[in-house]
């Protein structure tokens, strides 16, 4: 069997087994038979409240949104042939941080409309980006560097809201920093039609990104339309990313390091790259999340600090380890 | 096979080139030459659609190359640009396999006559012992020939390529001209490129345009185009011609002092 398989089985078997640990690990402490039982089962109450009103959705959600993180960042990497892209490159995190600060600051009373209007300021940042980075297409190097400025922009009148409301502050650090506490049944409806629909065009559009990888001039010659193919992958990105960000908040560095730690692990045949960023981003989120949960419990750390705390000294390992 | 008319090249609305006229034949080999910065790649990049012309029209089969889709052409046409770049990991077998790319289904899967065209081209370039190398292990003449075998793939009636023999050695130079001779006698292929070397270009062409400063300076067989004046007009140099016998044509060696 191919190297490649084995290892994309080896990535979801732990998946699968962190996302069994997380539903079963917390204040409350039960067997696989009693999760199991509490999930289609409302004999016990309690059981049944917690595990599947709280810790099912809430473990679900920090699988989808580490996904889209990183399918969002592993799409861009690709296709601005840049190892250092990530979602924050397309304006997803300073277009979901402005929206959201606004929100938070200025309408406090609104703050439920915070993950829509993250969302909606995700993407339209995106979209300003990528039309001041047009002229006769979009050049990658332009994007990035449109990218840059567009997001100093917003970063500024972020720090201006802040400067003029220094009270108000606090109540945004957990957006600021990423963070799943009390995510349940709601959320998860609202972020999984995008994983599944921009999750399952990734996977159709692999063997084109390989393609693409080869650069613009040999990927014309093989017949694709280089650009019409680059605005679906953003597009794409674009939505995973925004989604994500709109329940979770600002988490950085999964959309940068999963794709590299997957790209270690597989290659970067996008045919196996994709479907190993799917797995590592979901395993690896549930798993920070549950070490967010439990290590200073009861009290909760949001899950970016853990994936920073834990992933960067991993990360500069397996760099380290290979060649 | 194609022909371009008047056709005019450019960026940002800067001319490069100027009112091209070609006509490059079904069969042959064809090679445009000239002096650094005359527009050559450039001319290469209006044939092969990688530049709209800002005026003229391109024509391949007699149809304009504007109104067919670029899968269309891909399969008719494949080229091998000098900007590229491959994953250090891919394994060659799999960058050969993308050239089915235009051959292929939504579902992007290789079948039996894929599969077949893939090891036929990894024959050709004499690549099946490194197919399962990674493109980062191979020499410069080899990773040449990988990206030789992806244009065979593509299984078309011409190829394009951009100078194939640049930061090759003599050896492989030469390996990479003789392949593209004897794909284009036993397979019929049809070759259009550029190429640097004159004597290269001679010995292995049956046609050569000539250009200077944006503009077509002259075209036709190798003995027709390449003598004295044109040398000493468009490429700066003196020459004396000396008979190859081996390959049955003139070569010439250059010289820059202007002492008779």
């Amino acid at each position: 069997m191919d190297r490649r398989i084995k290892i994309l089985m080896g990535i979801f078997l732990v998946f699968v087994i962190s996302l069994f640990w997380g539903i079963a690990k917390g204040s409350l402490e039960l067997s696989a038979k009693e999760v199991f039982t509490a999930i289609f089962s409302e004999e016990n109450r309690v059981h049944h409240n917690i595990i599947y009103n709280v810790r099912l959705p809430r473990n679900l959600i920090a699988a989808l949104v580490g996904m889209n993180l990183a399918l969002s960042g592993v799409t861009l990497q690709g296709v601005m042939n840049n190892p250092l892209a990530d979602p924050g490159i397309i304006g997803i995190s300073s277009g979901a941080g402005f929206v959201a600060f606004i929100v938070m600051i200025l309408f406090p009373d609104l703050s439920y409309l915070v993950p829509v209007g993250a969302f909606v300021g995700a993407l339209l940042t995106t979209v300003l980006i990528y039309s001041l980075a047009w002229k006769n297409g979009v050049n990658p190097l332009r994007l990035i560097l449109a990218g840059m400025a567009v997001s100093a922009l917003l970063g500024a009148a972020i720090n201006f809201l802040m400067t003029f409301y220094p009270d108000r502050v606090a109540g945004t650090m957990s957006f600021m920093v990423g963070g799943l506490s009390g995510r349940t049944w709601p959320d998860f409806r609202m972020i999984w039609p995008y994983s599944l629909i921009m999750g399952t065009g990734c996977l159709l559009m692999s063997y084109r990104m390989n393609a693409l990888l080869l650069g613009d001039e040999v990927a014309t010659g093989l017949g694709i339309s280089v650009e019409r193919t680059r605005r679906i992958f953003i597009v794409l990105a674009a939505f995973l990313a925004a989604s994500a960000v709109s329940v979770a908040g600002l988490l950085g560095f999964v959309g940068l390091i999963v794709p590299h730690i997957a790209r270690i692990l597989i290659g970067s045949d996008y045919r196996y790259l994709y479907p190993a960023t799917i797995g590592l981003g979901a395993g690896i989120m549930v798993l920070c999340d549950g070490i967010a949960r439990l290590l200073f419990d009861p009290v909760e750390l949001p899950v970016g600090i853990i994936m920073a705390l834990l992933g960067a000294p991993f990360f500069l390992y397996l760099i380290r380890e290979r060649k | 096979m194609i022909k371009t008319q008047s056709m005019t090249l450019g960026y940002h609305n800067k001319k490069i080139v100027h009112n091209v006229d070609l006509h490059i034949e079904k069969g042959k080999i064809t090679t445009i030459v000239g002096p650094n910065g005359c527009g050559k790649s450039t001319v290469l990049k209006g044939i092969s659609r990688l530049l709209n012309p800002i005026d003229g029209e391109v024509y391949l089969d007699d149809q304009r190359i504007g109104e067919l889709t670029s899968k269309r052409i891909a399969k008719k046409i494949a080229i091998l640009p000098q900007i590229r770049k491959a994953p250090e990991d891919i394994r060659v077998r799999d960058l050969v396999a993308l050239g089915r790319y235009p051959h292929l289904n939504w579902r992007g899967k290789l079948n039996q006559k894929d599969q077949e065209m893939i090891e036929w081209a990894l024959e050709k370039t004499t690549m099946v012992d490194y197919a399962d190398r990674r493109m980062d292990q191979l020499s410069g003449g080899e990773a040449q020939r990988a990206w030789i075998a992806m244009a065979l793939a593509q299984k078309t009636e011409m190829i394009i390529l951009d100078e194939p023999t640049t930061f090759l050695d003599l050896s492989h130079q030469l390996e990479v001209l003789e392949l593209l001779a004897e794909l284009n006698q036993k397979e019929g292929l049809s070759i259009l490129m550029v190429l640097h070397d004159l004597n290269q270009a001679i010995r292995f062409s049956d046609q050569i345009y000539v250009m200077n400063q944006g503009r077509v300076i002259c075209g036709g067989s190798p003995d027709e185009v390449v003598n004295q004046s044109i040398l000493r007009e468009t490429f700066s140099v003196n020459a004396d011609f000396y008979p190859d016998q081996r390959h049955d044509c003139q070569h010439f060696i250059a010289y820059k002092s202007h002492l008779e």
